[in-house]
C-alpha cells in the first residue's frame, strides 16, 4: 500500500471532512462531529510545524510522524493531550512550543481519518480515491515529494537551489539520504529530473 | 615517591596550578601537568606516557615495585601466592566452598531432585541460604537481580528439564551482562541418544546463544571449573555460564584446591592506551558543543561518581538511550538531557563521547563524530562507525580523561567554559522541566489516572533512595520521568534490555534480596504480569519481602497497540486489534496479591491513590508486600472498537452440541 500524506491528500480533504468519522478513547464507537473552532494564526502553525520537525523525529522519522498526523482527526484539545504525553515520554517541547504544536496538529492532522466500524461504502470510496492521489504524487509530482520529504528539514527555497559546488543534484539528494532523509528510488528519480530542470 | 590514594592514572596530567617546567620527569617531585606542559614543548609526551604510568602504577601498588622498594620508599611486597586452601568432602560440597571463598552467601534453587550432597554441603556451612523460587525462568531473573543489586554472583540450581523454562531469563541476564551460574541436573553422557526420561542430547545447547561458557562440571574438577566459570561470568563483558552437573558425582569424596576470589576485582581492570585518551581529551576541550552518552558499563564499572565529575568539570550535557539498565546519571542534575532520541541541545553536538553505551538501540546522528568508550572490545565502533574506539575500564578512562582534560586547559580556562556552557545548558533543562509541569498538571486529577500522576506520588511518598524496577512499554518514561534517580537519589534497575516480558517480579525481589534496607518498587504493566509472573509472589511471601508490586492496568498491550496502528492501515480503520485487548477477563489482580497473602490493593480513581500509597508504606513498614492495582489510562492511536477481540467460545461449541 502506499503512503498517504496530508498534502497529497490535501485536495480532497474538503470531501473527507462531510462525511462522518469515528473516533474512540474506550467504549462503544462513537462519531466524531468535525467542531468549527477558530483557527490559530498562521505564525503558530508555522512555528508548529518547526518544532515537529526538530523534535518529534527524534522519535518518529519524517515519514512515520506525517502518517501518524496524517491519520488522526482529533480536536485541539485533543491534539494538546496529546503533545502534554509526548512531553510525558520525554520529548523536549518548550512551554512557549505547546500551543503552536497544537495548532499545527489540528490545522494538519486527520486528513486521512478512519472509518466508521464495518466499513461503510462511502468510507471505502474515500480509501480509493486517496490512494489514486497517492499514486499520482509519487510519480510524478516533485512539488509534493519536496514537500513530504524535503521540507521537514528545509524551508523550499533552500531545498530547490542548488549549492555553489560541482555536486549534482543526484548527489546532493543521495547525501540526504545518508543523513536520514526517507526518499523511495521512485522519488529520487522524479526530484533529480525535475531538479534538474529548474533554472539556477 | 608517594602512594596516592587515588588509582594512578595513564595519563600524566598535571596538577593545574603548577606553571613551571617539570625538573625531573622520572623523580618523586614531578607533577603530571608539569610533565606534559615539559614534554608537549619536545613533542614526545605521548612517548614518553606509558613510562610515566608504569611508574604511577607501581606507586598505586598494583605491580610489583621492587624499584619502589629498593628505594625505601614504598612498602609493597609481592603476593605470597598461598591465597588458597584444600577441601576435602563431597564433589558438590566442592562446588559450595569455591562459591563460598569468592563470597557467595544466597543460591537460588527451583523445585528438582538430585542434589542432595548440595543441600548437605549448604547445611553443613550454616552461612548460605537458599531461596527456592517456583519456577526456573522466575529464579534465573531472581538471581540476575541479586546479582546486579548486591554486586555479587548469582548462582542457580534446577532440572535439566527446566532448561527451556529458564532460557526467557537466561536471555535478558544475557542482554543485561549479568554475572550468573546457571547450573542444571542432568547433562549424563550415558544418556545421550536415548531420548530417555527428561533427557536430550546436549543439554545445554539451547542456553549456548546466552552463556558466555557451557560447561560440565566434572567430580575431580569441581572446584576448578566453578573457578573457571566465574571467571567467564565477569569478563569482561560479563554474563551468564551455563553448566550441568550430570557426569559429576556430586557424593564423592574429593581433596581439591579452593581459591580465594574478590568478586570486587573479578572484572579485570584494563587500560586505555595514553595516546587514545590524549587525543580524546584533546577533540573534548576543542569540541564547541560536545555531549556524552552514558551506558550500563558505567554503573558496572563504578563511574557513575567520576562520570558526574568530569561531566561537571565542562559543564557537558549528558544523555542515554532506551537501554537505560541503570541510573547513570542524576536525573535532577541541569546537566541531564533526558534521552539522546530526543535531544535538542546542542542543536549541532559536534563530539560525543559513548561511555559504555553500545549504541545498540539508537545511534547518534549521522555524521556525529563518536569517542567510543568500552570494556567490551568487541561491542567498540560494532554499530556505529565511530572516530576513535578505546578499549577501558570505564571509570578508568573517565579519570584518566579528566586527569588529560587537567594537563591541556589551565583552571581558570575550565572554570570559564564550564560556566558560560552551564548556563546554557541549564536554561535549557530548566525550560524542559517547566514543560513537564505544565504537561503533569493537565493530567493531574483524571481518572483513569495518568501515568505522570502515578509516577510523580511515588516519587514523593517512597523513601529519597528506594529501588524501582521497572518492567513497562514505552508509556514508562512518562512515570519514570517523574523519578529522580541516580547519585543519593532512588536507584534503577531495569528494564531488562532484553525486553522479554516475564522478568520483572522475579528480578525485583532479588533485588530486594540484594538490597534488603531499601524500599524496593517493582513497576509493572498488566500485560507484562500475565507473562506468568503471578508465582514469583510465593517466593515474595514466603522470605516476607516488603515490597510494592504496581500493576498499571490499562487492560491493553498497549504499546503494541500503538506500534500496530501508528501508521493507520485496514486495522486502524476498521479500529479492530487482534493483539492488544486485555479485558474480558478483567483480571482482579490484588485479589492474586491476596491469594499469597500480599496486601491486595485497586485504585480506580485519582482520588485513591494516595491514601492507599500511604496503606502501602505502612503495610511495607510492618513487613507485608503490597500489590496494588492501579487503572490507568491508556494511549496511542485511538480506536473505535477498543474492545474488540477475536472471540471463541468452547463453551458456546459446547452449548451448540448439546442442542443438536
Amino acid at each position: 500500500m502506499r503512503k498517504i500524506t496530508p498534502v497529497c491528500l490535501g485536495m480532497w480533504m474538503v470531501a473527507v471532512w462531510a462525511a462522518p468519522g469515528v473516533e474512540g478513547t474506550s467504549g462503544a464507537p462513537r462519531v466524531l462531529v468535525p467542531v468549527q473552532a477558530a483557527p490559530a494564526p498562521q505564525a503558530d502553525i508555522e512555528k508548529g510545524k518547526a518544532a515537529v520537525t526538530q523534535i518529534c523525529v527524534g522519535c518518529h522519522d519524517g515519514g512515520a510522524i506525517m502518517r501518524m498526523v496524517a491519520v488522526r482527526k482529533k480536536t485541539a484539545d485533543e491534539w494538546r493531550d496529546t503533545v502534554y504525553r509526548m512531553i510525558g515520554r520525554g520529548a523536549q517541547v518548550f512551554p512557549d512550543e505547546i500551543e503552536p504544536l497544537t495548532a499545527y496538529l489540528t490545522a494538519t492532522g486527520g486528513q486521512v481519518r478512519p472509518q466508521p466500524a464495518g466499513g461503510a461504502p462511502a468510507a471505502a470510496g474515500r480509501r480509493g480515491r486517496a490512494a489514486e492521489a497517492t499514486t499520482a504524487a509519487a510519480d510524478g509530482d516533485a512539488t509534493a515529494i519536496l514537500a513530504r520529504r524535503c521540507q521537514l528539514c528545509h524551508d523550499l527555497a533552500m531545498a530547490t537551489t542548488k549549492p555553489a559546488t560541482a555536486e549534482s543534484w543526484d548527489s546532493i539528494i543521495d547525501r540526504m539520504v545518508k543523513l536520514g532523509a526517507s526518499v523511495t528510488p521512485a522519488e529520487h528519480q522524479t526530484l533529480t529530473a525535475y531538479l534538474n530542470a529548474r533554472p539556477q | 615517591m608517594s602512594t596516592t590514594k587515588k588509582p594512578a592514572s595513564n595519563v600524566p596530567a598535571p596538577d593545574a596550578d603548577a606553571q613551571a617546567p617539570a625538573q625531573n620527569p622520572s623523580g618523586a617531585t614531578v607533577s603530571r601537568r608539569d610533565f606534559l606542559a615539559a614534554t608537549a614543548v619536545t613533542g614526545i609526551a605521548l612517548g614518553a606516557g606509558p613510562s610515566v604510568s608504569a611508574l604511577a602504577q607501581e606507586t598505586a601498588g598494583s605491580a610489583p615495585a621492587g624499584g619502589a622498594a629498593a628505594q625505601g620508599v614504598v612498602s609493597n611486597p609481592l603476593p605470597s601466592g598461598d591465597a588458597f586452601e584444600m577441601y576435602d568432602g563431597t564433589a558438590a560440597g566442592a562446588v559450595l566452598a569455591q562459591l563460598r571463598a569468592a563470597g557467595v552467601r544466597m543460591l537460588f534453587h527451583t523445585n528438582t531432585s538430585g542434589f542432595g550432597p548440595l543441600w548437605e554441603a549448604v547445611d553443613a556451612a550454616g552461612d548460605v541460604q537458599v531461596i527456592n523460587v517456583t519456577h526456573e525462568g522466575h529464579a534465573v531473573a531472581a538471581a540476575a537481580g541479586y546479582a546486579m543489586a548486591s554486586r555479587s554472583l548469582g548462582f542457580f540450581f534446577g532440572s535439566g528439564a527446566g532448561v527451556g523454562n529458564s532460557i526467557s531469563n537466561l536471555y535478558c541476564a544475557w542482554k543485561d551482562r549479568v554475572p550468573l551460574l546457571v547450573t542444571y541436573s542432568h547433562g549424563n553422557l550415558s544418556a545421550q541418544g536415548k531420548d530417555g526420561f527428561e533427557s536430550w542430547d546436549d543439554t545445554l545447547r539451547p542456553t549456548e546463544s546466552f552463556a558466555l561458557w557451557t560447561a560440565s562440571l566434572l567430580t575431580d574438577e569441581m572446584a576448578e571449573i566453578t573457578r573457571r566459570a566465574i571467571r567467564f561470568a565477569y569478563g569482561p563483558p560479563s554474563g551468564p555460564v551455563t553448566m550441568v552437573w550430570g557426569t559429576a558425582q556430586a557424593g564423592e569424596r574429593v581433596r581439591q584446591r579452593i581459591d580465594k576470589i574478590d568478586l570486587a576485582k573479578a572484572r579485570h581492570q584494563f587500560r586505555a592506551p595514553t595516546d587514545a585518551i590524549q587525543q580524546a581529551a584533546r577533540w573534548l576541550v576543542e569540541a564547541k558543543n560536545p555531549v556524552f552518552v552514558v551506558g550500563p558499563e558505567v554503573f558496572e564499572d563504578g563511574a557513575t561518581a567520576d562520570l558526574l565529575a568530569l561531566a561537571e568539570k565542562l559543564s557537558v550535557p549528558v544523555t542515554d538511550t532506551e537501554d537505560d539498565l541503570y541510573a547513570n546519571f542524576p536525573t535532577d542534575h541541569p546537566l541531564y538531557m533526558g534521552q539522546m532520541r530526543t535531544l535538542r541541545y546542542p542543536r549541532q553536538t559536534d563530539l560525543m563521547i559513548g561511555f559504555g553505551e553500545g549504541f545498540k538501540r539508537r545511534e547518534p546522528q549521522p555524521g556525529t563524530p563518536v569517542v567510543h568508550i568500552s570494556h567490551d572490545p568487541v561491542i567498540l565502533g560494532r554499530v556505529y562507525p565511530v572516530e576513535l574506539a578505546i578499549a577501558s575500564d570505564v571509570r578508568l578512562a573517565i579519570r584518566d580523561l579528566s586527569d588529560a582534560v587537567d594537563g591541556l586547559l589551565t583552571r581558570d580556562r575550565i572554570a570559564r567554559i564550564r560556566a558560560a556552557r552551564l548556563a546554557e545548558v541549564s536554561a535549557h533543562t530548566a525550560q524542559l522541566k517547566k514543560s513537564r509541569e505544565i504537561a503533569r498538571r493537565a493530567f493531574f486529577d483524571r481518572s483513569p489516572l495518568s501515568w505522570e500522576r502515578v509516577g510523580f506520588e511515588l516519587e514523593r511518598l517512597l523513601d529519597k533512595n528506594a529501588v524501582i524496577v521497572p518492567e513497562l512499554g514505552t508509556q514508562a518514561y512518562k512515570m519514570l520521568n517523574q523519578f529522580t534517580f541516580g547519585g543519593e537519589n532512588k536507584a534503577k534497575y531495569g528494564r531488562t534490555i532484553g525486553s522479554a516480558l516475564g522478568w520483572g517480579v522475579s528480578a525485583s525481589f532479588g533485588v530486594q534480596l540484594g538490597l534488603p534496607d531499601r524500599q524496593v518498587v517493582a513497576l509493572q504493566g498488566d500485560g507484562g504480569f500475565l507473562f506468568g509472573q503471578s508465582e514469583a509472589l510465593w517466593s515474595i511471601a514466603r522470605y516476607e519481602a516488603p515490597m510494592l508490586l504496581v500493576i498499571m492496568n490499562n487492560h491493553l498491550y498497549n504499546e503494541t497497540r500503538a506500534r500496530n496502528m501508528n501508521g493507520g492501515g485496514r486495522f486502524f480503520e476498521e479500529g479492530r486489534d487482534y493483539n492488544g485487548y486485555l479485558g474480558d477477563p478483567n483480571v482482579d489482580f490484588a485479589k492474586i496479591g491476596e491469594a499469597y497473602g500480599l496486601r491486595g490493593e485497586t485504585v480506580k480513581t485519582a482520588g485513591e491513590l494516595v491514601p492507599a500509597l500511604q496503606r502501602a508504606m505502612r503495610s511495607m513498614r510492618d513487613g507485608k508486600a503490597v500489590l496494588m492495582d492501579i487503572e490507568v489510562e491508556e494511549d496511542g492511536p485511538s480506536l473505535s472498537q477498543p474492545t474488540w477481540y477475536q472471540r471463541h467460545s468452547i463453551a458456546e461449541i459446547q452449548r451448540k452440541a448439546r442442542t443438536v
